[in-house]
């Protein structure tokens, strides 16, 4: 809002107007606008819904604009830009805001077990080992990890780190045993007393603010780097602590990064005026400053240390900056869009590892009908 | 000789409507709001959400193909998803709709043995209908079946040591089903008001013939609420099939933990909502159409057997 506020008083006779509501309503409400033909000029996207509006034709291709010099992409890294790219060749969004999983932990709980800290490039495995480490000093009613066996993404990471990944193409990037192994992984976790029970867990909130972390019920969990600071302060107003990132458990493979973006609609009437809008949101400095957005950072090289330069970004800000700063230059950055048709395996992914958990299903039983919906899911979308 | 023509006078050639035409105009037009709503709100969507149960639209009017059957075929062969979700809104509907009224029907013959402010305690009984299908009550439950939610706290006053009932998929489902169960209040005011038309005379003359409680239940109050039943009991399993607020929000929309209450209405959300499956989500809406017309149907004809209306010769 703070960037719309900036546009009007940049361009008076410019009027926007926003449709502000939550993050699984905006979706409820551009599938219904979507199929009406009535998107808003500038519907906002995300790299995992992204594809299924491009394969609709719901959104133009921003390309003619940015080579007539309507939209100046240039402050933004090409590979940033280019792994926004849709299949068909055309570039249908634009990133206002780059997030990315982190792990996070509680210095102030972990520092007295004299358990080491996380590391950039470890591992799962090596996580359920440091937890093991911290069982044995933590006390009884904390444990060290939160269940995250029903997690797609921090799977993605497990995948990652055995050289695989969620997609390849039109096919599962994974292999069922991989998956299998990793049901495995976080069921001994469960048996050793390192996460909190199924039903426990089963009931833990999504929101960083009502997580177990915050109520210190767990030692760490996984997340956007952008939850970090809602989580600080939390932990801040009930007992304190502090919360420390790093990369998300993938070994030494790129960082894993996503995106909020803006598109232009393809029934949009006003093809100039919205993307002067995105024009403007990518690359003003004083509404990149303003911005600091909880969306993610900004994409643009300069409004990125513009932010980071200014005394009045909050120091949560710039430990983003510097660590997403530090991950692509150590690292590497991988712009990771899903394919259309797989944003249902979020939930599906959990469900099934929870009959695992329950012991409704075997680990393999599990992993086996996963990958084949995955499989069945791409394939629906190609034929 | 030129005929002299006559010419009809202009009011004379105005087609004369009865009373009773002009009325029905008139009654009509009263109406015209109603229909124009019901037809442009109501039975067009409902028209066109049948047409689309044929197609694979997911969003796009340009790229929709029509498919045939190929929705429900695919529907009562290959998703997986669809029988376990009809499982358990079936369970939900089948335990939970006979407590229901039978808890409804308890409270109401207690409330009408001629208690003192009896109109408080109606109210308050009232209340959860009103409010337990609210998003509100539905978070309040997340906390009271909570590992830390209140039902433990009490529990643990006995030394009885609880778990979440809400995130255990052998008593998730048990929670909503207790959520609906406690939505008693409007079943019950016309259980209550049923009570209150059945003779006296009837249980006294009973009581003469040396009846016990449980046969003037069995005998007299049972048959003469039964059309109440009746009309309770389709209701009430129409409103069960339906359910969707109180689990999408104590699910987190999940329908977890391990689906246990996915329920129909749910997985349609998703299939429509999160997978822009509008043609598929379609055809589920009419499957569940046709079911809940089939049990009201089976209602119906069962009617005959175990409702009496009194004029039964």
């Amino acid at each position: 809002m703070g960037v719309v506020t900036a546009y009007e008083a940049a361009y008076p006779e410019a009027k926007i107007l926003p449709q502000p509501t939550d993050f699984f309503n905006h979706w409820d409400r551009v599938t219904i606008q979507a199929a009406a033909g009535r998107l808003p000029c500038v519907p906002m996207m995300q790299t995992r819904y992204q594809t299924r509006y491009e394969n609709l034709g719901a959104l133009l291709a921003l390309d003619p604009l940015i080579e007539e010099g309507k939209i100046d992409v240039s402050a933004i890294p090409e590979d940033v830009v280019e792994g926004h790219r849709s299949a068909d060749g055309n570039l249908y969004v634009l990133p206002v805001g780059l997030w990315f999983e982190t792990f996070q932990y509680n210095w102030p709980k972990l520092e007295p077990t004299g358990v080491e800290e996380p590391a950039n490039d470890w591992t799962y495995e090596r996580y359920v080992e440091w937890a093991a480490q911290a069982r044995q000093k933590l006390d009884d009613d904390v444990y060290p990890l939160t269940q995250l066996g029903g997690e797609i993404l921090q799977f993605q990471q497990y995948a990652q780190s055995r050289g695989e990944d969620l997609f390849e193409g039109s096919e599962p990037g994974f292999s069922a045993e991989t998956l299998a192994d990793w049901f495995k992984l976080w069921d001994r976790a469960r048996e050793e007393g390192l996460t909190p029970s199924m039903p426990m867990s089963a009931e833990e909130s999504g929101q960083a603010v009502q997580s177990f972390m915050a109520q210190g019920i767990t030692l760490s969990r996984t997340d956007g780097d952008v939850t970090a600071s809602d989580l600080q302060a939390t932990l801040d107003a009930a007992e304190g602590g502090t919360v420390r990132q790093v990369k998300p458990p993938n070994g030494n493979n790129p960082l894993t990064s996503g995106s909020n973006s803006l598109a232009i609609s393809a029934n949009c009437d006003n093809v100039d005026a919205a993307a002067a809008f995105l024009n403007f949101w990518l690359n003003d400095e004083d509404a990149g400053v303003e911005m600091r957005s909880r969306a993610g950072l900004t994409p643009t090289a300069t409004l990125l240390e513009a932010q980071a330069a200014d005394p009045a970004s909050p120091s949560t800000l710039i430990d983003r900056i510097t660590m997403y700063t530090g991950f692509a230059e150590t690292y590497g950055v991988n712009i990771d869009v899903w394919p259309d048709n797989t944003q249902h395996m979020v939930q599906e992914f959990k469900k099934l590892y929870e009959q695992v958990g329950f012991e409704q299903m075997e680990p393999e039983e599990a992993a086996t009908s996963f990958f084949e919906e995955v499989r069945r899911s791409l394939e629906e979308v190609n034929n | 000789m030129p005929r002299p023509t006559t010419k009809m006078p202009s009011h004379a050639r105005r087609i004369r409507l009865s009373s009773r035409a002009r009325e029905s105009i008139i009654g009509y037009l009263f109406l015209a709001p109603w229909i124009v709503g019901f037809v442009l709100i109501t039975l067009g969507p409902i028209l066109a959400s049948l047409a689309l149960s044929f197609t694979d639209f997911s969003g796009s009017f340009d790229r929709m193909r029509w498919v045939g059957f190929d929705n429900y075929i695919r529907m009562f062969t290959s998703d997986r998803a669809f029988w376990g979700s009809l499982k358990v809104t079936s369970q939900y509907v089948f335990i939970s709709v006979p407590i229901l009224l039978m808890f409804a029907l308890a409270v109401a013959i207690t409330l009408n043995r001629g208690l003192s402010m009896l109109g408080i305690y109606r109210t308050i009984f009232y209340l959860p209908s009103l409010i337990g299908t609210s998003v509100a009550i539905a978070v309040l439950w997340r906390y009271v079946f909570g590992e830390h939610g209140l039902v433990n706290h009490v529990l643990a006053v006995f030394g009885i040591e609880g778990f979440s009932y809400i995130g255990d998929p052998r008593t998730a489902l048990g929670t909503i089903i207790v959520l609906n169960v406690w939505t008693f209040g409007a079943p019950m005011v016309i259980f209550l008001a049923g009570l209150r038309q059945i003779p006296s005379e009837l249980y006294e003359a009973a009581t003469i013939d040396g009846a016990r409680n449980w046969q003037q239940f069995w005998h007299i109050t049972l048959p003469s609420l039964s059309p109440l039943v009746f009309f309770n009991g389709v209701l009430s399993m129409i409103g069960g099939f339906q359910a969707f607020t109180q689990v999408y929000v104590v699910s987190d929309g999940t329908g977890g933990p391990a689906g246990s209450t996915l329920f129909y209405t749910l997985l349609l959300y998703q299939r429509a909502f999160t997978q822009l499956q509008l043609g598929y989500a379609s055809a589920m809406a009419w499957v569940l159409l046709l079911m809940i017309a089939a049990i009201t149907a089976l209602f119906f004809l069962s009617a005959r057997y175990w409702v009496h209306y009194g004029d039964e010769q």
